[in-house]
C-alpha cells in the first residue's frame, strides 16, 4: 500500500456511499466507486468490489433501493437512490461522526485547557 | 433494533430466491466492469490494459461474491451442511473415537432423560384433573400446638364456602381413609374408603367410566368403586350399577365406576402426610350428606364439633383471582370465624397450597436430588467428550492451520468444530432417549410403589425436548472447549514445525478439565458417601419394638356386631382361637401399627389447667388390644398396663408413652393424674396408669411423637390390626394364621397380611431408591472421572515420548519419570478434590433433609471420599506412566 494512500474505516464506507448518493442523485456502483475516490482526491484507495457488500447491507436496511436502468453511455447498469429513511440516516451519521471525530481530534491535539 | 429486524427478514427472503439473485449481482459485476474498462479506454489505455487495470481496481471477484452471497442468505447454511457432512466423514474414518465420544454422552442424556421422564411424571406434569393449575388445597395451623398442616372442620369448611369469594367451587374431604367392610357375593371384604362433599368430582371434572359419579344430596350409601377395587371383586362387571350389597343399615349402593387412571386423593394430600412410603390405596368414594340438612345425624356432632379437625380443603381459585389474592381472602375471612368461634379458632391460622405442590410436596426433594446427582455425571461426561476433541484437535491443528493459511476465518473454524461436537451430541441424545426408554420403566419398577403419581410416568414429548436441548448444550460446551483452543492456531509455527504436541495454552486447559473432572466426582460420591451412611444409621434405629418374628394383619370386625358388646365378644373369641395356633407366642392389636403409612390424633389437655379448645396440643392417638405392647416388645416404664379390670364401666384410664409424659408433665409424675381427650377419641376423660417406652411410629427417621392408648375393651373398635408374635419365622406361619382367623364366626378376610420386618424394610424404600440411584451415579462418575484421567494421561506420556527419550538418554532413571508422571496427575487430583469438597460443602443443604444421623458436612465421609479419588488418580495415571520404562531411547529419537 502507498504511503500517502489511506484505508477505508470499517463504517465510513457506508456513510461515503450515502453522502455520494445524496449529491448524485441516482448512481450505480461503479459510478459511486469512481465519486468516492475522486472526493477523497486520490487519497483513498479501495477496493471497487468492496462496495457492493456494503450496498447490499444498507439495500437490506431500507436506507437505498435499486433498480436496473440504463447509464450515460447507454449501457444496463443497477442504480441506487437514497429513501427517506437513508436521507434521517445520514443526519444522525453525520452528527455521530462529528462528535467522534471531535473527540479524537481533541485527543491527538491534546487537552488545551 | 427496527433496522436489524428488517435486514434478518431481507435475509430470509434474499436465501429463499437466492438463484436469481445470484444472477443479477452477476450482471451487475459485469455492467461495472463495462463501463470501467470503457472509461480506461477513453482514458487512453489499450483494451487489455484497460481490462486489467478493471479487473485490478475491483479486486477479488470470488471473494466479492462469497460476501455477497453470505450476506444474501441466512447465516451460512451451506456451509453448515458442508461441515455436517465432513464432520460425519471425519467420524466415520475414526469410528473408535467417535462410538467413544457417543457412548459417553449417550449415557450422560440417557441417565438425565430418564430420570426427567421421573420427575416429569410425579413433579412437573399437571395433576389429571380439569385446569389443575386453578386447584389450591386449604389447611390450617397453630403456630404453637400444631406446627404440621391440620385439616379443619367441617363446620369451619362449610363456613369458609359460604364467605369466600375468591374461589370458585369449594370441596371438603375426610383426611382419613375410613376402613369399611363390603359385602360382596356374600363375602365380606375389607375396603377403604374417602368420605367428601358431594361437589368434588365435579370440582375435579372427572367423569365417571360407568355409571354416574357423586353429587351434592347423595346420601351416605351412594358409592362410587375405584377401577382397581371393581376389577378385584366385580371381575369388570358392569351390571353392577344400581347394584345394593349388604345388608341392613349397612347396605350400600354401588352407583358408578372412576376410569383406571383416576386417582384422588393423592397419598400426600391426607392427613399428616408423613412420606410417600405410606400407601394409601382408595376403594370407594362417599359423599358427606350436607351436615346443615335435618337428616345428616351421622354428621351433626360433627358439625357441632369445631374443634374435630378432619376435612382438607379442596377449592378452584376463581378465574380472575391469583393465588395471594385467595391467600389473603381465605385469611381475612378466617379471622372471622377466629372472632366468632375463640374457644376452638383462635391462634389458627390458614394456609393455602396449590394443589399440585400439596400433591408432589414428599417427593420433591427426591426428585431435585435425583436431578442434581445425574447433572452432575452429565458434566463429568461432557468434560470427557471435551478432553477427546482436544485430544484429536491436537492431532488436527495442522490440518486446521492450513485451512486457516487458505482464508478460512476465525469463525468459520469454529463453526466447524462446533458443528462436530453438535453431530456427536445429537447422536449421543438419539441413543440416550432409546438408552431412557429401557431405563425408566426400570426406574419405575425400583421406586418405592407408594410414590405419588408413578403411574403417570411415561417418555412423552417433553421428555424428548428434555434430552434435545440438554443434547445441544453438551454440544456448545464440549465443543467451544477445544473450539477455541483450536481456532486461535499460530499459522506459521504450526505449519513450519510440523509439531506434534499440545501448546501450552493447550496443556493447561486439559488440566484444568482433569480438575474439573475429579472435582464434580468428589461432590457426588461425597453424596452418595453421606446417603449410604444415613441408611446404615437408620438400619441400626431402635424402633422402639422387637420387629423380628411379628406377623401383622388387618382384620375388619363383621358389620353385624353393630353394638361394643358383640364387636368384644367377637374380638375375644378371634384371639383366643390365634392364641391356640400353634407357634403362637402371644396376640394383641392396635388402631394404627407403626411404619404402617396411617395415624390418627386427638387433641390432649391435663385435668386442672385445661387451654381453650383451640389450642389443646395433638398427640397420637391409638386403642390397644389384648396384649400388645407385649407382643410387640414395648417396654412398660413405669406404672401398669391394661388388664381385663379395664373393662367398659370400669372408671377410664389410658397408657401414654415417654414423650407424652415429659411433653405434658414435665417432672411430675403423670401416673394417677387426669387427662382430656379431644372429640375423635371415643374416651374424653381418663387417669393415666402407665407409661411405656416411645417407638418410631410414622418413619425410622422421625422422632417418636407423644402417643395416647385407650384399651379396647372401654373403645371397641371397627378395624383393628392384629399382631401376632410368633416363636419362629412370622412368615412361614401367615397361612395358619390366616386360616385360624377365618375359623372365628364368619369373620372377614384378613387383609394386608405382612411381617413386621416386612413393613420395616418397606418404610426404608424410599431411601433405599435415594441411596441405590445416587450410588450408581457416584460410581459412574469415579468411572467415567478415572477414564478421563487416564486418556489425559495416555496423551502426556505419548506427547513427551521426545523428552522422555532424551531424559533417558541422559540418563534419567525411568522410575523418577513415572513418579513425574503420576505426580503431574495426583496434582490435578488434588487441586480438583480440594475444589470438589469445597463445592460439596457449599451444596450440602441440598442434601441434607435426607440425611439421618450425620452432618451434610461430616468430615468422615469426605476425607473417605478424597482417599478413594486419590486412589482412583493414582491407578488412573500409573497405568499409563508405567509406559515410560518401555520407551526406548534411541528410536524415539530417530523417529523425529
Amino acid at each position: 500500500m502507498a504511503p500517502k494512500e489511506h484505508t477505508v474505516w470499517q463504517g465510513t464506507l457506508s456513510l461515503m456511499i450515502l453522502r455520494t448518493l445524496v449529491t448524485m442523485g441516482e448512481q450505480h456502483g461503479y459510478g459511486i466507486a469512481r465519486r468516492i475516490e475522486q472526493t477523497s482526491d486520490g487519497r483513498l484507495s479501495i477496493n471497487y468490489g468492496t462496495i457492493y457488500p456494503a450496498l447490499l447491507k444498507l439495500e437490506q436496511e431500507g436506507l437505498i433501493t435499486s433498480a436496473w436502468g440504463v447509464s450515460d453511455n447507454n449501457r444496463k447498469a443497477k442504480f441506487y437512490k437514497l429513501t427517506k429513511a437513508g436521507r434521517r440516516q445520514i443526519d444522525r451519521d453525520t452528527r455521530q461522526w462529528e462528535a467522534t471525530s471531535a473527540i479524537m481530534t481533541r485527543f491527538l491535539v491534546g487537552n488545551e485547557e | 433494533m427496527r433496522r436489524a429486524v428488517q435486514r434478518a427478514l431481507r435475509r430470509a427472503i434474499g436465501f429463499l430466491g437466492s438463484d436469481s439473485a445470484e444472477r443479477d449481482f452477476a450482471a451487475e459485476l459485469d455492467s461495472h466492469l463495462e463501463m470501467h474498462v470503457a472509461d480506461n479506454i477513453r482514458a487512453g489505455m489499450t483494451p487489455d490494459q484497460a481490462r486489467r487495470d478493471a479487473a485490478m481496481k475491483m479486486g477479488s471477484v470470488a471473494a466479492v461474491a462469497e460476501s455477497q452471497r453470505e450476506q444474501r442468505g441466512l447465516p451460512r447454511l451451506e456451509s453448515v451442511v458442508q461441515d455436517v457432512r465432513y464432520a460425519l466423514r471425519g467420524l466415520g474414518r475414526r469410528p473408535g473415537f467417535a462410538a467413544a465420544c457417543i457412548a459417553t454422552l449417550a449415557l450422560g442424556i440417557g441417565i438425565n432423560s430418564a430420570i426427567f421422564s421421573v420427575v416429569n411424571g410425579v413433579l412437573l406434569a399437571p395433576l389429571p384433573y380439569a385446569r389443575p393449575d386453578r386447584l389450591i388445597s386449604i389447611w390450617t395451623r397453630h403456630p404453637e400446638v400444631h406446627t404440621d398442616l391440620s385439616p379443619m372442620s367441617v363446620a369451619n369448611a362449610l363456613d369458609l364456602r359460604r364467605m369466600v369469594t375468591a374461589v370458585g367451587q369449594l370441596e371438603a374431604l375426610q383426611a382419613n381413609l375410613i376402613p369399611a367392610t363390603l359385602v360382596v357375593n356374600g363375602e365380606a371384604v375389607p375396603a377403604q374408603g374417602v368420605l367428601m362433599t358431594g361437589g368434588m368430582f365435579s370440582l375435579l371434572g372427572r367423569e365417571p367410566l360407568l355409571g354416574r359419579s357423586l353429587r351434592d344430596g347423595d346420601r351416605l350409601d351412594r358409592i362410587v368403586l375405584s377401577h382397581a377395587f371393581w376389577r378385584r371383586q366385580f371381575s369388570g362387571d358392569t351390571s353392577i350399577i344400581g347394584r345394593t350389597v349388604g345388608e341392613g343399615a349397612r347396605a350400600v349402593t354401588i352407583v358408578g365406576v372412576m376410569p383406571k387412571e383416576f386417582v384422588f386423593p393423592y397419598p400426600s394430600m391426607l392427613r399428616a402426610p408423613v412420606s410417600f412410603t405410606s400407601s394409601a390405596e382408595v376403594d370407594f368414594w362417599a359423599a358427606l350428606p350436607d351436615p346443615s340438612l335435618p337428616a345428616a345425624a351421622a354428621t351433626a356432632r360433627q358439625d357441632v364439633d369445631r374443634a374435630a379437625r378432619l376435612y382438607a380443603i379442596v377449592a378452584r381459585l376463581e378465574d380472575d383471582r391469583n393465588l395471594e389474592e385467595a391467600r389473603a381472602d381465605v385469611a381475612v375471612r378466617w379471622q372471622q370465624l377466629a372472632q366468632a368461634y375463640p374457644d376452638v379458632n383462635a391462634g389458627w391460622e390458614t394456609v393455602v397450597v396449590p394443589l399440585h405442590d400439596q400433591a408432589a410436596a414428599p417427593v420433591r426433594s427426591t426428585m431435585l436430588l435425583l436431578m442434581s446427582g445425574v447433572g452432575v455425571v452429565l458434566l463429568i461426561a461432557c468434560v470427557n467428550v471435551a478432553n477427546l476433541l482436544l485430544a484429536r484437535s491436537v492431532a488436527r491443528q495442522r490440518e486446521l492451520a492450513l485451512r486457516a493459511a487458505l482464508g478460512a476465518g476465525r469463525a468459520r473454524l469454529l463453526q466447524q468444530t462446533l458443528i462436530e461436537s453438535l453431530v456427536l451430541s445429537g447422536a449421543g441424545a438419539a441413543a440416550g432417549l432409546l438408552f431412557a426408554r429401557w431405563a425408566t420403566p426400570l426406574l419405575v419398577s425400583l421406586a418405592p410403589p407408594a410414590t405419588p403419581r408413578l403411574s403417570e410416568i411415561g417418555t412423552d414429548w417433553s421428555v424428548v425436548i428434555f434430552a434435545a436441548t440438554i443434547s445441544v448444550l453438551c454440544g456448545l460446551v464440549v465443543g467451544l472447549v477445544p473450539g477455541l483452543g483450536a481456532s486461535r492456531v499460530a499459522l506459521r509455527t504450526t505449519i513450519d514445525a510440523g509439531v506434534r504436541t499440545a501448546s501450552d495454552n493447550r496443556r493447561r486447559l486439559r488440566g484444568v478439565l482433569v480438575a474439573v473432572e475429579v472435582g464434580l466426582a468428589v461432590v457426588l460420591t461425597v453424596g452418595a458417601g453421606l446417603l449410604v451412611r444415613s441408611f446404615v444409621n437408620v438400619l441400626a434405629v431402635d424402633p422402639g419394638f422387637a420387629s423380628e418374628n411379628l406377623l401383622t394383619l388387618g382384620l375388619n370386625v363383621p358389620a353385624r356386631h353393630d353394638s361394643g358388646e358383640k364387636r368384644i365378644e367377637f374380638l375375644r373369641q378371634l384371639f383366643a382361637r390365634l392364641e391356640s395356633v400353634p407357634g403362637v407366642v402371644s396376640v394383641g392389636g392396635v388402631t394404627r401399627l407403626p411404619l404402617g403409612g396411617a395415624n390418627s390424633t386427638t387433641q390432649v389437655a391435663v385435668e386442672g389447667r385445661v387451654p381453650p379448645e383451640g389450642q389443646w396440643p395433638e398427640a397420637d392417638f391409638r386403642r390397644a388390644l389384648r396384649h400388645y405392647f407385649e407382643t410387640m416388645g414395648i417396654p412398660l416404664s413405669r406404672g401398669r398396663l391394661f388388664d381385663q379390670r379395664d373393662r367398659a364401666g370400669a372408671p377410664a384410664v389410658v397408657v401414654v408413652n415417654e414423650t407424652f409424659a415429659r411433653r405434658m408433665f414435665g417432672d411430675e409424675d403423670p401416673i394417677g393424674r387426669q387427662i382430656r381427650l379431644g372429640a375423635s377419641s371415643p374416651v374424653r376423660q381418663a387417669e393415666i396408669i402407665g407409661i411405656v417406652g416411645d417407638l418410631r411410629h410414622r418413619r425410622l427417621d422421625t422422632p417418636p411423637a407423644a402417643e395416647v392408648y385407650v384399651h379396647y375393651l372401654q373403645a371397641p373398635p371397627v378395624a383393628p390390626l392384629v399382631v401376632v408374635r410368633t416363636s419362629s419365622d412370622a412368615a412361614r406361619l401367615a397361612p395358619a394364621i390366616r386360616a385360624a382367623a377365618r375359623d372365628v364366626d364368619a369373620a372377614p378376610m384378613p387383609y394386608n397380611v405382612r411381617t413386621m420386618a416386612d413393613l420395616r424394610a418397606t418404610s426404608m424404600l424410599d431411601r433405599r431408591f435415594l441411596m441405590g440411584l445416587v450410588m450408581a451415579f457416584g460410581v459412574l462418575a469415579l468411572v467415567l472421572a478415572a477414564v478421563g484421567v487416564y486418556g489425559v494421561m495416555s496423551l502426556v506420556v505419548a506427547e513427551r515420548r521426545r523428552e522422555i527419550g532424551i531424559r533417558l538418554a541422559l540418563g534419567a532413571a525411568p522410575r523418577g519419570l513415572v513418579a513425574l508422571v503420576v505426580g503431574q496427575a495426583l496434582t490435578l487430583a488434588i487441586v480438583g478434590g480440594l475444589c470438589g469438597g469445597i463445592v460439596a460443602m457449599a451444596i450440602s443443604p441440598l442434601i441434607a433433609s435426607q440425611l439421618y444421623g450425620v452432618s451434610a458436612t461430616d468430615p468422615i465421609t469426605l476425607a473417605g471420599v478424597m482417599t478413594l479419588l486419590g486412589v482412583v488418580a493414582l491407578v488412573a495415571s500409573w497405568l499409563p506412566a508405567r509406559r515410560v520404562m518401555r520407551v526406548d531411547a534411541v528410536t524415539t529419537l530417530r523417529s523425529d
